[in-house]
């Protein structure tokens, strides 16, 4: 089956890397020692050759790739939607089925190839071939595309339609089953190249990347990267199994804080629906949690991110008398991260309440850095402060923090801090709820056959208020937490009246027990 | 974590002796403190005496050789080693808790709001959506002149989104809850790049952005005014992702581009600090890990990796036989055990970070996983999808 090619079309980026794989385990799926062994099936009543079916396939990469049937069913579903293998009973629909359905290797030259889009002439012809084999069969879609390419190209209609009509004289000196094949081949591709209305483009890749990495220019090379490199070679480096290490211990000492790991209490809100946790920690919740009051110990930062941390930081601080540190951090944030046209204006603000000499608010920092601070406020930018900053957080870490952590307001802040309950509560009232209603419905329904609710006909004591069925609950309840709370409701039902005269006759009916 | 400042200096240029903010420079093998504009002419100066293309490119290569030897000769352990104290993970459970439609085409970009519930998501058709993805309510809507908005981002106060794609450009949309609100009357256009936007983020407040884009540059801009705070230039190709590292002592952000290459930056002085070349392919993702000390890519070759910034090198590979399709986003559970990672073959990979073995693979979506962001407090994760849908999962170890 010829293709015509009037030239290369333009090309399409080649970035998509999983050809090269797909195409190499497609090879090796038809490989005669390695791949799937193929036989004649029977379609309809052609034996079609080189024939396998989904099972065959799914099996063949879950062995191959050591993958579950789930994957490998997901993974062959994508090569059918990629045209590399194509149903032969269902030529509309590019999906794999795990069973007897089958299909057959699409040959090389339809393989989705990034390097030239599928022609819009070989387009045109197919659609003509399509329309002579049988007028009207064209779907609504390919009779848009027909129209719009008649228009496209109408320069070249007289040849497309020869060349239409030449490949379906050709075609019908064919084999049945060769037809029939080939049939189901020129259909999946165009199936992936002109993707019909609602049907998923895998050709599709998003927008051009624009940038060609392999463009040599001397500003690319000298800068950064000789420049670069020179820097680079002189860096510290840690050792390996120092650096690891730190980053397993970190891993492993937030374990318990990592909700998809360990959950959360009192219960993970996604699950449950129920937002109690967010509530329970709210960023300046009056009384936090104990696992975020404990998390404060783990590091510094923990502390410092943390709003309640933070403030609870800085009653301590204030009893240090050293809370101006605090604040003279949080103002060099405020510099940093605020809107560019105040820099100079909060520069000069903090300078005066913090950092000039009898300063309302005067931090201690050296010598050094106070003179490389006052220097760089003549001409105010935005990390002007960083060399007092990091003085003062190096001071807070290395000093204050651990007092901070031996002193009665950390540990009465641990202390108070709360432990949520695992929120059974709610499945709990929700079950109660659920039975207490089935009880509610089932009373009403034997009063309505008896004449009174069930158990007031039998010994229903004023004083003791007990039944048989009352009893049993209550036997229950004392073992059972769940059912304490489908006993004190359904004990509100038996004792609830319908209206108030209802009580009045059951009353009187009711013999008091001995 | 304690990371060496780099005190401005702020002086007289070696070069053109303005007083400005320096930066030290190479110049024939001695060490100079240039501004960044004569760095930038030196940049781009053509050939000196001497020099071919060919002798630079050389000798940019025979420096590379260099690093990558000085980088090994520290490297005394593998991670999986390290970790193989650490106990195997179970089996785990996730399950999509709720599923977020009403984006008309591609959802391309998502990011999620301080208060652990609601979200941002942003698509080809333009839409710019606001949810509580809790309710699935929509609270807000835009609008972009432009389609392909491939990035978006939530405020750290909650009450602004800024947004942009095609249009070049990145813009801040308040959030208010006004009756007949028009948000698209209150845009303020902060960030104009001279290609498409891929990522935006802002730094530690609202008045701060920092962008990547097909430009191959990253910026910061100041939100108020829009003027261009610090320019980033490095990357030889389209960059495609940006992260912001979490430590409060640390000024630096990672991004990743086109040229298959990882990039630290000092969001001070506009410098590379390190640089990380060993993907395949374009980097479509890029992730702190949460102590700060490493950062995790995802690429179009089909693997996702780990580096060690304090060990300067790539520490572990994330990689199966049966995943061919590229990895368009990634992001850590809150430990940092799991890596969630969003692939074009429609599903999500779990990977056990520190023994490198793939925890669970997760099904549902019916086109590309484009975004997925794990959310601020760590009991869930969104993922965004070419299905047109967005969904929250939440699941745990069993």
């Amino acid at each position: 089956l010829k293709m015509s090619h009037q030239g290369l079309p333009p090309a399409h980026p080649s970035h998509p890397s999983h050809v090269l794989q797909i195409e190499t385990l497609m090879m090796e799926m038809q490989s005669p020692d390695t791949g799937i062994k193929t036989q004649a099936q029977a379609v309809m009543v052609t034996s079609i050759p080189h024939a396998v079916t989904g099972n065959d396939i799914m099996q063949w990469i879950l062995q191959r790739l050591q993958v579950t049937a789930e994957e490998a069913l997901h993974l062959g579903d994508l090569f059918v939607k990629y045209g590399y293998i194509y149903p032969l009973q269902e030529p509309k629909n590019l999906t794999l089925k795990a069973d007897g359905s089958l299909y057959r290797f699409q040959t090389p030259y339809f393989w989705p190839v990034q390097s030239w889009a599928a022609d819009d002439t070989d387009y045109a012809i197919y659609l003509a071939k399509k329309n002579i084999k049988r007028k009207g069969i064209l779907e609504e879609y390919e009779k848009e595309h027909y129209n719009m390419l008649n228009q496209k190209i109408n320069y070249k209609w007289d040849f497309v339609i020869m060349q239409a009509k030449e490949q379906y004289k050709a075609g019908k000196e064919r084999k049945k089953e060769d037809r029939y094949a080939l049939d189901c081949q020129e259909r999946a591709y165009w199936l992936v190249n002109r993707t019909p209305p609602g049907m998923l483009d895998v050709l599709e890749y998003g927008i051009d990347r624009v940038t060609d990495p392999n463009e040599n220019k001397v500003n690319q090379v000298r800068q950064p990267w000789i420049m670069y490199y020179q820097q680079a070679i002189l860096k510290t480096r840690v050792k390996s199994s120092v650096s690891l290490g730190g980053i397993v211990k970190y891993s492993e000492q937030f374990l318990s804080n990592d909700p998809i790991l360990s959950g959360c209490l009192p219960s993970n809100p996604w699950i449950s629906d129920d937002p109690d946790f967010w509530d329970l920690n709210a960023k300046l919740v009056e009384v936090p949690t104990r696992m975020r009051v404990e998390r404060w110990a783990f590091n510094f930062s923990e502390l410092i991110r943390d709003p309640k941390g933070r403030q609870n930081f800085q009653l301590f601080l204030k009893k240090e008398f050293s809370g101006e540190n605090l604040g003279f951090w949080e103002a060099c944030e405020d510099l940093k991260y605020g809107d560019q046209s105040k820099v100079k204006e909060k520069a000069e603000e903090i300078y005066k309440l913090f950092l000039a000499p009898g300063a309302r608010r005067w931090i201690n920092i050296d010598g050094k850095t106070m003179g490389i601070t006052v220097k760089g406020l003549e001409h105010p930018h935005r990390y002007v402060l960083d060399a007092a900053q990091t003085h003062i957080y190096m001071l807070m870490k290395k000093d204050s923090y651990g007092r901070y952590l031996k002193s009665p307001i950390y540990k009465e802040m641990l202390a108070k801090a709360v432990v949520p309950q695992e929120g059974v509560k709610k499945r709990q009232v929700k079950l109660a709820v659920i039975v207490g209603f089935v009880f509610l419905v089932v009373a009403r329904v034997e009063k309505l056959i008896h004449g009174s609710f069930p158990g007031r006909r039998e010994h229903w004591c004023p004083e003791h208020g007990k039944t048989p069925a009352h009893e049993t609950l209550a036997a229950r309840a004392e073992t059972d937490p769940r059912f304490g709370v489908i006993h004190r409701i359904c004990s509100a039902a038996w004792t609830k009246p319908l209206t108030p005269g209802v009580r009045e006759g059951d009353r009187q009916q009711a013999a008091p027990c001995e | 974590m304690d990371q060496t400042f780099l005190a401005i200096v702020f002086g007289p240029c070696d070069k053109c002796s303005k007083n400005k903010p320096l930066r030290p420079v190479s110049v024939k093998s001695e060490q100079r403190s240039y501004c960044s504009l004569c760095v930038e002419m030196m940049a781009t100066e053509g050939l000196h005496e001497n020099e071919t293309l060919a002798s630079l490119k050389s000798e940019a290569e025979s420096l590379k050789g260099k690093l990558e030897e000085e980088r090994a000769k520290l490297h005394d352990v593998e991670l999986h080693q390290v970790a193989e104290r650490v106990e195997a993970l179970g089996q785990f459970v996730m399950k999509t808790r709720r599923t977020l439609k009403g984006h008309g085409n591609k959802v391309l970009c998502m990011d999620w709001c301080k208060d652990k519930r609601r979200i941002v998501s942003s698509s080809q058709d333009g839409k710019v959506i606001v949810w509580d993805s809790f309710t699935t309510n929509k609270e807000h809507a835009v609008t972009m002149p432009c389609t392909w908005v491939m990035a978006c981002a939530y405020a750290p106060s909650g009450c602004a989104i800024a947004c942009g794609g095609l249009d070049n450009k990145c813009s801040v949309y308040p959030l208010t809850f006004e009756k007949n609100e028009n948000m698209a009357a209150k845009k303020k256009s902060v960030a104009m790049h001279t290609n498409y936007l891929s990522a935006c983020s802002f730094t530690n407040s609202d008045m701060q952005i920092l962008t990547a884009s097909g430009d191959g540059t990253c910026a910061l801009w100041d939100v108020e005014s829009g003027q261009l705070l610090q320019s980033f230039h490095g990357h030889g190709a389209d960059v495609l992702c940006l992260d912001l590292a979490p430590s409060e002592t640390g000024n630096t952000f990672v991004s990743g581009g086109c040229d298959k290459k990882a990039m630290v930056w000092d969001m001070r002085s506009g410098q590379c600090v390190q640089s990380f070349e060993t993907h395949d392919s374009d980097i479509n993702s890029v992730r702190y890990y949460p102590s700060g000390d490493a950062f995790a890519s995802g690429s179009d070759d089909a693997t996702c990796r780990l580096y060690d910034l304090r060990a300067d090198r790539e520490v572990a590979i994330y990689s199966k036989e049966s995943i061919i399709f590229g990895a368009s986003s990634v992001d850590f559970s809150l430990s940092g055990r799991l890596l969630f990672a969003g692939y074009n073959d429609y599903t999500i990979n779990v990977w056990d970070v520190l023994k490198g073995s793939r925890v669970s693979i997760l099904f549902g979506h019916e086109n590309r996983v484009s975004t997925l962001r794990v959310s601020p407090d760590g009991t869930a994760f969104c993922s965004g999808s070419w299905d047109h849908t967005l969904r929250v999962s939440a699941g745990r170890l069993i």
